[in-house]
């Protein structure tokens, strides 16, 4: 849907080049600031070179990444031009992170003086329904509506408040019960506190679900203790136990993941199989590992020659004990998740060892730390992570075989879990020169599944969504889990 | 002692006695103070429901029913008969928690006092009393105190951690680390007090007149005057165990001390703050750290009482 644009560009209404290195986008006629200037393509181009200016260090900037020039032929066009074929090119100028600034408004503030406009941060000149009427950083800000906006019969509010600071509880609170406010967004409370605040009738807790997967992750690689420093955690040695896929099935069968949502999420989760649960295009249908199977991963063990010959409860093969170190990051709902899953495993023979990393420690990639997520000192590890945006070709090109963290590039690649297959690897390189939708969303599918069910690398347990409280009060709030939430505030009624 | 002969031995009358032991006028000094009894009586009690409480009781602590069905349902229970303090967030048993949390933390909380206790009291012994060692053993006091304790208790967990806990195993590993990097930790307090004390005591006339008829340092040190610091060190060490029980459970937290499966009171209390829909998972551990803590502080302050020659029988 194009806001400010004529229509969406695509390559059959001619707006994207043939060979995807060019995208031409219209504004629609008529179009004014909310100071009543008109909104022109100097303005876009002004935006890209502001972002993008060297000394300028904008937060944006990956936005217009592979921007070789931007033309503004007349005053209703802009033409980006790309520096190879771009199979995804709406980046720059789309969603809520990427507006366009007023030329007239930021002149002064390009490069290294971006970060001293103050008054033009804090009351930017949008084309948006309110505009900023008072800042406070991290306290409050208020907006009025804008007198210029461009369906006269819009916004519905007068005025709007945003309150910043607090926790999510408090947030939530401040609909659910006190009806202080009319909309929180990202109220990740428990399931108890969600059934409670909903029993207090002032508002409802909505949830939309984005691409944020809980999972646990297997080592492929040996983070024996014994081993050198340097050499552990590295493709030198080959993990013992997890090299045979057949354990790692049984790991993941051994789970019930709508248990872990029902103790951790509530609404706000839903059970999992998939890397890339979203959007529908990308995901794939593989509900096989939703079911718990305790007795099939047992035999599956068993099968795999993991039979426990002593009798301490504990299978070992070749007198290698079944033996995991599972560690995640300090977290009330993580080390629940632990605990329960430790049962899991050790029902199934498995002894377990868990261990829980301050998350800023854990998540810090300091390489200098034995206990950060990419050196995976342990055997399994679990934690959360999604993609930017609604492509998932950078996230699913993490695991390639050279993105392997190591000693060499000081621990920081992405692929967590030493992950390498060839044929993997080949199927990324077809997806980036892929441009037809339907069959990226095919390639998509398939990389994800060789990560998931093909070879149990990656055990997805959770699909974390994102929950926002409302008012009952106000109408017209569609939760978008793709841009801003404030998205369509335009259209948010007062219910009489 | 210098003090054996104190004029209540004699009665008014001029009738001797029959002799009394030391131990015995320190416990009826000790009876005297109200506080330190019940203190006393309260910690016996907590070490009783610890130590015996398991075999009278013994519901499930540790080990989640991997039935998930069992266990969803058994998950935040109030106080019931089956489970006189409810269960946990995955149906554990609190009061089997409490007892196995509490034999860990009060084992913490003791061991790593007495190690800060006796480290500090040599140090401040030797620091006092030898005027050579004092100038570079207080310098070395004066380092630990400016040291900032969490990242030195870090970095020693994390340089020993693994070579301790593969040598002694995982729980008893990080028992000995806890306890010793506590205690490596926590003496100077200890050690500036006592040395303090010793400064004063030696110039005394009992020390001279000990040293005069020639008993060596470490006889005047040992009958002459330990006893007499004795009452500041008991004070310092009654803080000290309060001080142990809280830092173990921010070192639970941060992932450097026990197992996160492994409960302590400490790591109860960190566990259930975050969820106050059940406040019950809260009050228990912490009330039993708030209650050792002040039983162990009023114990401390009625034996400095009593063992206080000068306050003894008034």
């Amino acid at each position: 849907m194009a806001r400010l644009a004529v229509e969406v560009p695509t390559v059959a209404n001619g707006g994207i080049s043939e060979d995807l290195t060019q995208i031409t986008w219209k504004l629609q006629p008529g179009l004014v600031w909310s100071d009543g200037t008109p909104v022109t393509s100097a303005d876009a181009k002004f935006t890209y070179e502001y972002c993008t200016h060297p000394e300028g260090g904008c937060a944006q900037a990956a936005r217009y990444e592979g921007i070789a020039s931007i033309e503004t032929p007349d005053a209703e066009t802009v033409v980006i031009t790309f520096v190879a074929p771009k199979p995804n090119p709406y980046q720059a100028f789309v969603g809520g992170t990427s507006p366009i600034l007023q030329a007239a408004q930021f002149a002064n503030c390009l490069g290294a003086a971006a970060s001293s406009c103050n008054e033009q941060n804090f009351k930017p000149i949008g084309t948006g329904p309110f505009v900023v009427k008072d800042f406070k950083v991290n306290d409050v800000v208020e907006l009025e509506a804008n007198p210029n906006y461009r369906d006269p019969a819009k916004p519905a509010f007068a005025t709007m408040t945003v309150k910043g600071g607090g926790d999510a509880v408090a947030a939530a609170r401040a609909v659910m019960e006190t009806g202080e406010f009319d909309y929180a967004w990202n109220t990740q409370i428990n399931p108890e506190m969600q059934a409670q605040m909903s029993a207090a009738g002032k508002g409802v807790l909505l949830n939309g679900f984005g691409t944020l997967v809980e999972r646990i992750e297997m080592n492929m690689t040996d983070p024996s203790p014994a081993l050198a420093e340097g050499e552990r955690s590295t493709t030198k040695h080959p993990h013992p136990i997890l090299s045979d896929i057949k354990v790692r099935k049984a790991l993941s069968m051994a789970i019930d993941r709508q248990a872990l949502v029902d103790i951790g999420y509530g609404s706000a989760g839903r059970a999992s199989c998939n890397l890339v649960p979203a959007p529908e295009m990308f995901a794939s249908p593989n509900t096989d590992c939703i079911a718990q199977d305790m007795d099939g991963a047992k035999a599956l063990l068993e099968e795999a020659g993991w039979t426990d010959s002593d009798g301490d409860g504990v299978r070992d093969k070749d007198g290698v004990k079944l033996k995991m170190v599972y560690q995640t990051s300090t977290n009330p709902v993580r080390q629940d998740f632990q605990v329960i899953i430790k049962a899991w495993w050790n029902e199934l023979g498995v002894e377990v060892e868990l261990k829980n990393i301050d998350a800023s420690v854990f998540f810090g990639g300091d390489a200098g730390s034995p206990d950060t997520f990419q050196k995976f000192y342990s055997d399994v590890e679990m934690y959360a992570n999604n993609f930017d945006g609604t492509d998932p070709e950078p996230y699913l090109a993490q695991y390639l075989c050279d993105k392997i963290p190591g000693p060499d590039n000081q621990w920081q690649g992405e692929n967590i879990n030493r992950f390498c297959d060839p044929a993997y690897d080949a199927l990324v390189a077809e997806l980036a020169k892929t441009s037809d939708m339907a069959e990226r969303g095919k390639i998509a599918i398939r990389l994800n599944e060789m990560l998931t069910k093909d070879s149990y690398v990656v055990v997805p347990l959770v699909d974390r969504g994102r929950l926002s409280a409302a008012s009952n009060t106000l109408g017209g709030v569609v939760l978008n889990t793709w841009d801003t939430e404030l998205w369509n505030a335009q259209d948010w009624f007062r219910v009489k | 002692m210098t003090d054996t002969t104190r004029p209540d031995d004699v009665s008014a009358e001029g009738v001797i006695e029959a002799p009394r032991s030391q131990f015995r006028d320190v416990w009826d000094q000790f009876r005297t103070h109200k506080g330190a009894m019940v203190g006393l009586f309260v910690l016996v009690s907590l070490i009783a429901f610890v130590l015996i409480g398991p075999f009278l009781w013994s519901a499930e602590a540790l080990k989640v029913d991997p039935d998930p069905a069992k266990m969803m349902l058994g998950r935040n229970k109030p106080p019931s008969w089956d489970h006189p303090l409810g269960t946990d967030s995955v149906s554990l048993d609190i009061l089997a928690r409490m007892m196995l949390g509490g034999k860990v933390s009060l084992a913490v909380g003791l061991v790593a006092m007495l190690v800060a206790v006796f480290l500090g009291t040599f140090i401040g012994v030797l620091a006092g009393y030898f005027r050579r060692l004092d100038g570079p053993l207080m310098r070395l006091t004066d380092m630990f105190l400016s040291m900032p304790l969490l990242p030195l208790l870090l970095v020693l967990t994390f340089l020993y951690g693994p070579w301790v806990k593969g040598m002694l195993g995982v729980v008893m590993g990080s028992f000995v680390l806890i306890v010793v990097g506590i205690g490596l930790t926590s003496w100077m307090t200890v050690a500036r007090i006592v040395r303090g004390q010793v400064l004063a005591l030696k110039e005394r006339e009992f020390v001279l007149a000990a040293r005069s008829i020639g008993t060596p340092a470490r006889r005047i040190i040992l009958r002459h005057i330990l006893p007499n610091v004795l009452s500041p060190v008991m004070v310092a060490a009654t803080l000290g165990i309060a001080n142990a029980i809280i830092t173990e459970s921010v070192l639970s937290f941060l992932g450097q001390g026990f197992p996160p499966d492994f409960p302590t009171w400490g790591s109860m209390l960190n566990k259930a703050k975050d969820n106050l829909t059940y406040p019950m998972q809260m009050i228990w551990p912490g009330l039993a750290i708030s209650l050792t803590v002040l039983s162990v502080n009023y114990i401390g302050d009625g034996l400095r009482d009593a063992l206080d020659p000068r306050i003894r029988g008034r």
